[in-house]
């Protein structure tokens, strides 16, 4: 878990995935919509350093990075011909595609489940809205175990991809992580409605949420991105 | 609370799960329902919490009255009952452990400080100081079961209802488990347990069901239940109450062993979490043992000796550098291990692949190499396991006993020389636990070499040719 310096509440960590792609996706070529670019981008790996992701970080750095770069340089050297054009639309698709993976990728690793539900119970989102985005968030991980034991016991079975082909991999892949994950999910929910998940009163929750330093710097951020694309 | 004449058929089910039951518990009564697989246990646990007919629809009939109240005519939260169930991954609501024990308290809209009391004193009855704010994900199960309990103490309900609470738990986490219980009981407050392991409970029930086909079949006092023997437990169907000690035995010289010289696992997080693994970053000396060839070799041993990593390292599944191991003439290779050994994993659920028992036994036998044993047909190995009246069943729809007979059927479809099994009788009955047993017979016969990592010394009784302890330098 995060240590808690770098911990943000967790609206300001959905208001900046949400931010962070309206930037990257609506933001044309001007000097002020780069540089606002440029501030967005920059968040997701401090957030990752924060979150001691190191590796993630610099893979993140190193394909940002360059198609940022090679995409910047291409507009000004447009003169270059066909094949640049194609590049330079790739590497802006990349640019502009991959913080926002990014960002979601960090919001699911670093937002508890307790604090998601507090926070979006501080802002009166309606119960119907909460618990599914809070069931969803409590899954992503658990799918991902349940996707790894499986793939243990296929290595166990000798069910390897060149053994058995692509579809039967794939089957044998699913099944039993559908299965399980079904299976867990019913589970859940009997847990939580004995513990009187379904209860018509408000929750108080003891996770902590609120501003700290981290997101007043956050925020600060996100508004001087935001302000430098308009005014620029 | 008490229960007249109820009945209960599950929705999609043609006979009663239960069948015309009177009973009615004391107040602080602790009362253990026990009986075979399919009893009823478990429909019971869910008349006392609710989830029948909040959660699970069906016909019911009778009457049932908890702390005075119908539950059909209520809301579920209504309830002043806590559960706890047996799948320890799956209860949790939120994924650090501190909201965790909060969760039930918080839904009760009670206010931030008495939330944090509550907590604060439910981590000290319960000895959690220690998992108070760790990622559910990073527990082991006995935790996981810990942090459930204590989710379910700070709601402080009267009445607790427990469905196999122990199920997926080693010995050392059962003792805690026990200790928990003990402190509800000595609270005042009623418990109701289903269980197939009753040794931990012996001391603490005042009165044990005995279930048989959706009907009480028996009826004990605590005290009467406790004078009864391993040989009246069986005969209705139930494990032993009594632990057996095991004594580690050394094959003697000039048999045809496998043998393992100087393994130290270095245990890593996430490295198998299929197994039961100890906790991360820890050194697990096995040293050197001997597995006799074409046998039935017990690995028991204290919870975190390492037998669940033990029986990856011997599947091939992991790449620890220290540690030799061989069929007597040549080296095998963890690449070759891989291929060679067969390893039935702890949780059975993730390694059924198919959509129909036979079908499984098939792939097993398609896969295996062509240089292994002979082999036996899909029916010959399904009538060896008594699995073959599920042939057309989707492996998923079976019970957790019938589930282990198809892995150990996919073993012995492989034609692997060395089978490795991790606690395959945990949650078992009597009858699907001497299956099990049966099973692994079944597969040294066949001349596979089987070695069964397992706490439970029943099983340990029934089938073991051969005992290796982890716990001690041997
Ligand atoms: N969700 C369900 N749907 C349909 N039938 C069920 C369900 N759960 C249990 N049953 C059936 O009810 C009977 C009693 O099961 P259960 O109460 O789980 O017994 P036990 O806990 O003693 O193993 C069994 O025949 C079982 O197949």
């Amino acid at each position: 878990m995060a240590p808690e310096l770098f911990r943000l509440d967790p609206r300001t960590t959905l208001l900046l995935v949400a931010l962070l792609n309206v930037v990257m996706f609506s933001a044309g070529f001007t000097a002020g919509a780069g540089t606002a670019r440029l501030i967005f981008m920059a968040i997701p790996p401090v957030l990752a350093v924060g979150l001691r992701r190191w590796k993630a970080a610099l893979v993140y750095l190193a394909l940002v990075g360059p198609a940022f770069a090679f995409e910047s340089w291409s507009l000004d050297t447009w003169w270059l011909g066909g094949a640049n054009i194609v590049a330079a639309g790739l590497a802006s698709l990349a640019a502009r595609l991959a913080p926002g993976i990014f960002m979601a990728y960090i919001a699911v690793i670093s937002i508890r489940v307790s604090e998601l539900m507090a926070g979006l119970e501080a802002i009166h989102l309606p119960r119907l809205a909460v618990i599914p985005a809070a069931v969803i968030l409590r899954f992503l991980p658990t799918v991902r175990e349940e996707s790894r034991s499986v793939q243990i016991a296929m290595n166990a079975r000798g069910l390897s991809l060149a053994r058995v082909g692509p579809l039967a991999w794939l089957e044998y892949r699913l099944i039993p992580l559908i299965m399980s994950t079904l299976r867990c999910g019913e589970e859940l929910s009997q847990a939580a409605l004995t513990r009187g998940l379904g209860r018509p009163v408000k929750a108080n929750r003891i996770a902590r949420i609120g501003m700290r330093p981290a997101d007043v710097l956050t925020l600060g951020a996100m508004a001087a991105g935001i302000g430098v694309w308009i005014v620029g | 609370m008490s229960l007249n004449g109820v009945s209960f058929s599950y929705a999609a089910a043609e006979r009663d799960s239960l069948t015309r039951l009177d009973l009615s518990l004391r107040p602080g009564e602790f009362v253990v329902l026990a009986g075979p697989s399919g009893s009823g246990k478990t429909t019971l646990t869910r008349l006392v919490n609710g989830l029948i007919p909040h959660y699970y629809a069906g016909s019911l009939s009778g009457q049932v009255l908890v702390n005075g109240i119908d539950p059909s005519a209520c809301p579920l939260w209504r309830l002043p009952v806590g559960s706890v169930f047996q799948n320890p991954r799956a209860q949790f609501f939120t994924t650090d452990t501190a909201s965790e024990i909060a969760f039930g308290a918080e839904n009760l809209g009670l206010d931030r400080a008495e939330i944090l009391r509550r907590v604060d004193e439910a981590v000290a009855a319960l000895g959690l100081a220690e998992l108070r704010d760790r990622s559910v994900f990073a527990l082991s199960g006995g935790e996981k079961q810990r942090v459930a309990c204590a989710s379910v103490a700070a709601v402080k309900p009267a009445i607790f209802a427990l469905d196999e609470p122990s199920a997926n738990l080693d010995l050392k986490s059962t003792g805690q488990l026990r200790e928990i219980m003990a402190g509800w009981k000595a609270s005042g407050a009623t418990v109701v347990v289903a269980e197939h392991r009753l040794g931990f409970l012996r001391d603490l029930a005042d009165r044990v069901l005995v279930f048989a086909d959706g009907q009480l079949q028996a009826e004990y006092s605590g005290a009467a239940f406790r004078s009864l023997g391993d040989g009246q437990l069986h005969r209705l169907g139930l494990r032993s109450a009594w632990g057996k000690t095991m004594a580690a035995t050394s094959p003697p010289d000039g048999v045809d062993c496998f043998e393992v010289e100087g393994l130290v696992c270095q245990q890593r997080r996430s490295q198998a979490p299929g197994l039961s693994a100890p906790a991360r970053g820890q050194r697990i000396e096995i040293g050197d043992l001997r597995i006799p060839k074409g046998k039935v070799t017990a690995l028991v041993g204290a919870n975190g000796c390492g037998k669940s990593t033990f029986a990856a390292w011997l599947g091939g599944l992991r790449r620890d550098r220290e540690g030799r191991f061989s069929d007597g003439q040549r080296e095998w290779s963890t690449a070759q291990r891989r291929r060679r050994v067969f390893v039935v994993l702890q949780d059975v659920n993730h390694q059924l692949f198919t959509e129909a028992v036979a079908e499984e036994i098939a792939l097993a036998l398609r896969l295996a190499s062509p240089t292994s044993q002979p082999l036996l047909s899909v029916d010959q190995i399904m009538e060896s396991l008594d699995i073959s009246s599920v042939a057309d069943r989707h492996p998923m729809s079976l019970s957790t006993g019938q589930k282990q007979r198809l892995a150990i059927g996919a073993a012995l479809a492989s034609g692997r020389e060395l089978i490795v099994l991790d606690e395959p009788s945990a949650g078992l009955d009597l009858n699907h636990m001497f299956g099990v047993a049966n099973a692994l017979r079944m597969l040294a016969r066949s001349g596979q070499t089987v070695v069964v990592a397992t706490h439970d010394t029943e099983l340990v009784a029934a089938c073991a040719d051969n005992i290796i302890s982890l716990d001690r330098p041997r």
